[in-house]
């Protein structure tokens, strides 16, 4: 009974189908935000999977000169992991997996995928690809420290590294985000570069080098980066939600799923509004950011964290 | 013309002969200039105008003769005629100290095969590059 | 760091029409640049020669998709010339008010390139939102709304009664109100300035050694507008304002085609609320003189040059068009070695490629 029960678990609440289900209504708010706030109609809410069905069912190309296994395989991976990352963010305020240290491994967990972005492109011979997954590297190299650094401050607060802790200290609307402003901040734009959006979305800019390290890739490698991409997303948020937002917050017990969702789609909301904000950054501006700019603050952030709470 | 223009004496100076000057329609003066005489007078007028202007040049096949007007603003605009002899037809370039004129003798080349002693680069500009019918806008042998 | 080459064209994200560019970079700086163009030659200025006078003006208005409405001008400026014939003042006022919209709506389009060329796809809606509305008027007037059709030789063919003047004034307040968002967009926006903001400047000599035209020349310090130095249609009755600046970056190009749109939009107002009375246009023969003419329009990418011979037959023996986009690429071929690949984007976008003009 109880394995059949955390089969249930994994397979579907909340693990594969509702952070799938739940990724493709994240990717519909973000579009539909965007483009109200861009004066348009914006998709319908069925779009992101109807993109998703239809790239599965176009044909497959394997790029001449490039390793095809690793190709098939590198988009896996990534899924696999995020999937795994979204497994021990709390949904509402339950987590599949919880222990000591998760928030360290979900974060390992969701920068497998850039990795895997940035070896993609660099099998395939094109110029687009390449530049593209050099780019993408070095935005990982520049944004997960500042992550880090934003997530460290509530965790050096609570003096926790688990997710379910983390919520659990901020109850009665101790947020951190109101604590912490600073450090929100940093986490937040963080999370942007490692999501790779707007305005840190060198990696894949259109106008620049095409779909950047994506850009031979087709038909179900394709639409599994792009899931990749969409749970990644989730779980970023998940996390900030948990870490900084309260998660679900305890006061109302029997809410506490409605509470935490509408904190989601806020958050979604609040990175669609810096998308339509702001003009993209050059990649030396992306650089520039992370190391003159958050980094220091994040360490700030910390060190006075740190020293208030000794 | 009664009152000469501003450009007269350096022109005339450049080219070395008196001047004979054609109005076209749109109200613009034209001078008939020698090739060889091309780059001087070209010169002399940029020496005079720093700001002045190269519209565009024209080619134009005239009963067999290819002709190049070289269209330039100044105060107003004023065009020099320069008829290009030989076959296939020829004339100094003026790529090399004037970049404005690169693309325009390039066309020229393209359209009816002006050969520009001098010019850097005469690869086809617009033209398909496996194009062999000869330049499109000479007339063919047989007709019209 | 080794060297790669980036092609951007014949197909490309960036590109709205085929140019192939050849960018040599090494890590993420340009160290050369190639340019090839001729993807969408059509020999048009051939086929001139095998048409009418009279059907000319159908072949020059598809020279460009954009500033169709300048190509006849100045075609039929050319040949009015040749024929001798003086433009009725009403023609002359239409003519002219079809221009300056058209010059807003290619304004806005450009604004929408650029913005999206350097990610901000918001100002990219809004700029192309906003053009629909100038769209909508051209096409009120014209009944087309890029092949408006609107010039014959001798004068225009479409009237613009006073209701159409009216709608095309509402148009016009509503854009003005818009346009506030533009001029702050280009004052004081920093994620705007950070990817504008001295990035491939133009210097007052290099417009002058590549011959480079409008906006991109006003913005680097150059006064030519042929509007203001040899006023054509109705611009002798006008006041056009001169919208210069030095800084020649592309900063400076999308600060002055802001200013432009404000221009045209006042240009407009004042033909629209004193359109004079008369015929539409003179009746013209079909046989024109021999004899040759040139005409220099204002088009909103910059000086656009035609030159017309007639041997006094029923087709032209020669049309040339020389237009603005020629000069930019050649000045872009200049601008782009020594660029981080970042800024590639911004700076093609914000040369206003023309590439059907350019090709003809």
């Amino acid at each position: 009974m109880h394995t059949l029960l955390t089969l249930g678990e994994l397979l579907l609440f909340p693990g594969l189908a509702y952070l799938v289900t739940v990724a493709l209504l994240l990717a519909w708010v973000d579009r539909k935000a965007l483009a109200v706030l861009q004066g348009r109609v914006g998709p319908p809410i069925y779009q992101p999977l109807a993109d998703l069905l239809k790239l599965l069912g176009k044909e497959d190309l394997d790029t001449e000169g490039s390793d095809a296994r690793l190709a098939a395989l590198l988009p896996m991976i990534s899924l696999a992991c995020a999937l795994t990352a979204g497994l021990m963010t709390p949904v509402g305020n339950h987590a599949v997996i919880s222990f000591e240290g998760d928030l360290m491994v979900t974060l390992f967990l969701l920068s497998v995928p850039t990795l895997g972005l940035f070896l993609a492109g660099w099998i395939v011979p094109s110029v687009y690809n390449m530049l593209g997954g050099n780019r993408s590297l070095l935005q990982y190299f520049c944004y997960e420290v500042p992550l880090l650094l934003g997530l460290a401050g509530p965790a050096a607060l609570a003096r926790t590294w688990r997710l379910a802790a983390l919520m659990s200290a901020q109850s009665a609307y101790h947020w951190h985000v109101l604590a912490m402003p600073v450090g929100f901040a940093v986490a937040t734009l963080g999370l942007i570069g490692k999501l790779e959006r707007v305005p840190l979305d060198t990696p894949h800019a259109k106008a620049e080098i095409g779909a950047g390290p994506l850009t031979e890739y087709s038909g179900r490698k394709l639409a599994l980066w792009r899931l990749t991409a969409w749970v990644q997303t989730l779980v970023g948020i998940n996390l900030m939600v948990a870490v900084y937002l309260g998660g679900a917050d305890v006061v109302w017990p029997y809410w506490g799923f409605g509470v935490y969702a509408v904190k989601v789609v806020g958050y979604m909301g609040g990175l669609a509004l810096v998308q339509a904000l702001y003009a993209r950054l050059r990649v030396d501006q992306v650089a520039e950011m992370s190391w003159r700019l958050l980094v220091p603050l994040g360490l700030l952030q910390l060190a006075v964290t740190v020293w208030m709470g000794a | 013309m009664s009152e000469r223009p501003v450009w007269w004496q350096a022109v005339e100076a450049a080219v070395g002969a008196p001047l004979a000057v054609d109005a076209v329609g749109g109200g613009e003066a034209v001078i008939d200039v020698a090739a060889e005489r091309l780059l001087a007078t070209v010169s002399a007028l940029r020496q005079a105008w720093p700001a002045l202007h190269l519209t565009a040049i024209t080619g134009l096949s005239i009963g067999g003769e290819v002709v190049l007007l070289y269209h330039l603003l100044l105060d107003g605009g004023l065009t020099l005629r320069v008829r290009c002899p030989g076959a296939p037809p020829n004339a100094p370039s003026l790529a090399p100290s004037w970049p404005a004129a690169n693309w325009y003798e390039r066309e020229a080349h393209d359209l009816l095969g002006v050969a520009f002693k001098g010019h850097p680069n005469l690869a086809p500009l617009l033209v398909a590059r496996d194009w062999t019918g000869g330049p499109p806008l000479l007339p063919v042998e047989g007709e019209r | 760091m080794s060297r790669v080459t980036v092609p951007i064209g014949p197909q490309h994200p960036l590109l709205k029409e085929p140019i192939a560019l050849r960018l040599d970079v090494v890590g993420e700086r340009v160290v050369a640049a190639e340019i090839e163009i001729g993807y969408v030659h059509r020999g048009l200025e051939r086929l001139l020669q095998e048409r009418t006078f009279q059907q000319g003006v159908a072949v020059v208005e598809r020279i460009c998709g954009i500033c169709s409405h300048a190509h006849t001008t100045a075609y039929c400026q050319a040949v009015e010339a040749l024929i001798d014939v003086d433009l009725p003042p009403r023609a002359a006022a239409i003519r002219t008010l079809l221009c300056e919209l058209e010059r807003l709506h290619s304004h806005l389009l450009w604004l929408g390139v650029l913005s999206e060329a350097i990610g901000f796809t918001t100002v990219f809606m809004y700029a192309w939102r906003d053009r629909e509305q100038v769209l909508d008027a051209m096409e009120l007037i014209s009944g087309g709304r890029i092949a408006h059709g609107a010039n014959v030789v001798g004068g225009v063919r479409e009237d613009v009664s006073p209701a159409q003047a009216r709608e095309v004034l509402t148009m016009l307040r509503q854009l003005e109100m818009q346009l506030g968002l533009y001029q702050e967009l280009v004052e004081r926006d920093r994620s705007f300035h950070r990817r504008t903001r001295g990035i491939a400047v133009l210097s007052a000599a290099q417009v002058q050694a590549y011959g480079v035209v409008g906006p991109m020349a006003r913005a680097s310090g150059a006064t030519l507008d042929i509007r203001r130095s040899a006023p054509y249609a109705a611009y002798g009755w006008l006041e056009v304002p001169a919208a210069v600046t030095n800084e020649g970056d592309v900063w400076a190009r999308a600060w002055t085609r802001v200013q432009e749109l404000q221009h045209s939009i006042d240009l407009c107002r004042t033909l629209l609320s004193a359109l004079p009375a008369g015929p539409l246009a003179r009746r013209v023969a079909e046989r024109v003189q021999a004899g040759e003419a040139v005409s220099r329009v204002e088009a909103p990418r910059g000086e656009l040059f035609y030159y017309v011979r007639s041997e006094g037959e029923r087709t032209a023996a020669r049309v040339k068009a020389r237009t603005p986009t020629l000069p930019a690429l050649l000045a872009m071929a200049e601008l782009l070695p020594g660029l981080q690949t970042g800024d590639i984007a911004a700076v093609v976008a914000g040369c206003d490629l023309c590439m059907a003009c350019a090709d003809r």
